[in-house]
């Protein structure tokens, strides 16, 4: 279903949205369509046909950086963050980004995502 | 003491590393220091600031020449970048970047539409763009707002702009959040045709 034509999705219904705690969300997009974005006072959401948007992974204190596999040609992330304990993480999160092994990592230890994303030229065709 | 940042080789055709600047930021009690990577992965204290109203602090490698050899990649920079609030006669965000090679440095008072006492986590990435030969970059703040009745944590997003020939700041407030999210890093990134892109977590 396209939910971002619906009437729910505009700035009157996303004002009510809530953050959800150590839920992970990331944005991937051109520094012109942020500032863009700032200049005009608009919300960047999944919606948005410029601007990557996603929730990812639940967790804390998250550090990234962007580059190529030179093998494979793919332009990846690898992102680090803290994990965040099984009974610390709010039911919500727990629904929309999984907790599948709960426990299964130590507290305080970090965990590694690595995600193949979208690739420069492809943002000229958006 | 916790390591904040550290300098990742940029791309290029090198055999030495020597000819790339090393650094390694680490933040303590006392507040934020840089140190240089010396021969034999020796340390060398290099810049250090207090940690007073600092919000983030980071190290950044500008590459100013685009054509990175190993005979000029000297002509690439480090700067040390930092956001304080209301810091002296400043009532807003102070944007500071450092020159490392010359300690030279420039800021900009920055306004905005929140309190200062609200302010949950920040992160600032710069880059250098040859079109505009400035640093450009972008200040992710979070924010802890109100809004009917209940607090959510949300992101406000700053452009900077720092030409490098006038040292003038361009930095544009938001007018409102752009994003949820008690929690930001941001890093910049380019293509094979120097356009920057930005990665949000």
């Amino acid at each position: 279903m396209y939910k971002c034509g619906l009437s729910g999705t505009k700035n009157s219904h996303r004002a009510r949205l809530q953050s959800v705690k150590h839920m992970m969300n990331y944005n991937w997009g051109r520094l012109d369509d942020f500032v863009e974005r700032i200049w005009g006072g608009n919300y960047v959401s999944a919606c948005d046909h410029q601007i990557m948007h996603g929730k990812y992974s639940n967790g804390e204190n998250p550090h990234a950086l962007v580059f190529r596999n030179s093998t494979t040609g793919d332009l990846k992330a690898l992102i680090i963050n803290q994990n965040v304990p099984y009974k610390d993480l709010p039911v919500v999160t727990k629904l929309f980004v999984g907790a599948t092994n709960p426990d299964g990592e130590k507290f305080n230890s970090v965990r590694v995502n690595l995600f193949t994303i979208v690739d420069y030229d492809v943002f000229a065709y958006l | 003491m916790s390591v904040i940042s550290s300098i990742i080789l940029p791309d290029g055709p090198y055999t030495d590393l020597s000819y790339h600047a090393s650094y390694i930021l680490l933040q303590d009690k006392n507040g934020y220091t840089v140190y240089s990577v010396g021969e034999n992965l020796s340390l060398q204290k290099y810049y250090s600031i207090q940690p007073a109203a600092t919000l983030t602090a980071d190290i950044a490698v500008v590459n100013v020449n685009r054509n990175i050899s190993e005979n000029n990649y000297s002509q690439g920079y480090t700067y040390f970048e930092e956001v304080s609030i209301s810091s002296g006669t400043c009532q807003g965000l102070l944007i500071t970047l450092t020159k490392i090679e010359d300690s030279s440095s420039s800021s900009a008072c920055v306004s905005y539409p929140f309190e200062a006492s609200s302010i949950l986590d920040a992160d600032l990435a710069i880059e250098y763009d040859q079109n505009s030969n400035s640093l450009r970059g972008i200040m992710f703040v979070s924010v802890s707002i109100t809004y009917l009745g209940q607090k959510k944590p949300a992101l406000y997003a700053f452009s900077i702009d720092y030409n490098l020939a006038s040292q003038q700041f361009n930095v544009v407030t938001p007018k409102s959040y752009i994003d949820f999210g008690d929690q930001t890093f941001v890093k910049l990134s380019k293509d094979s045709n120097g356009k920057l892109f930005v990665f949000e977590v």
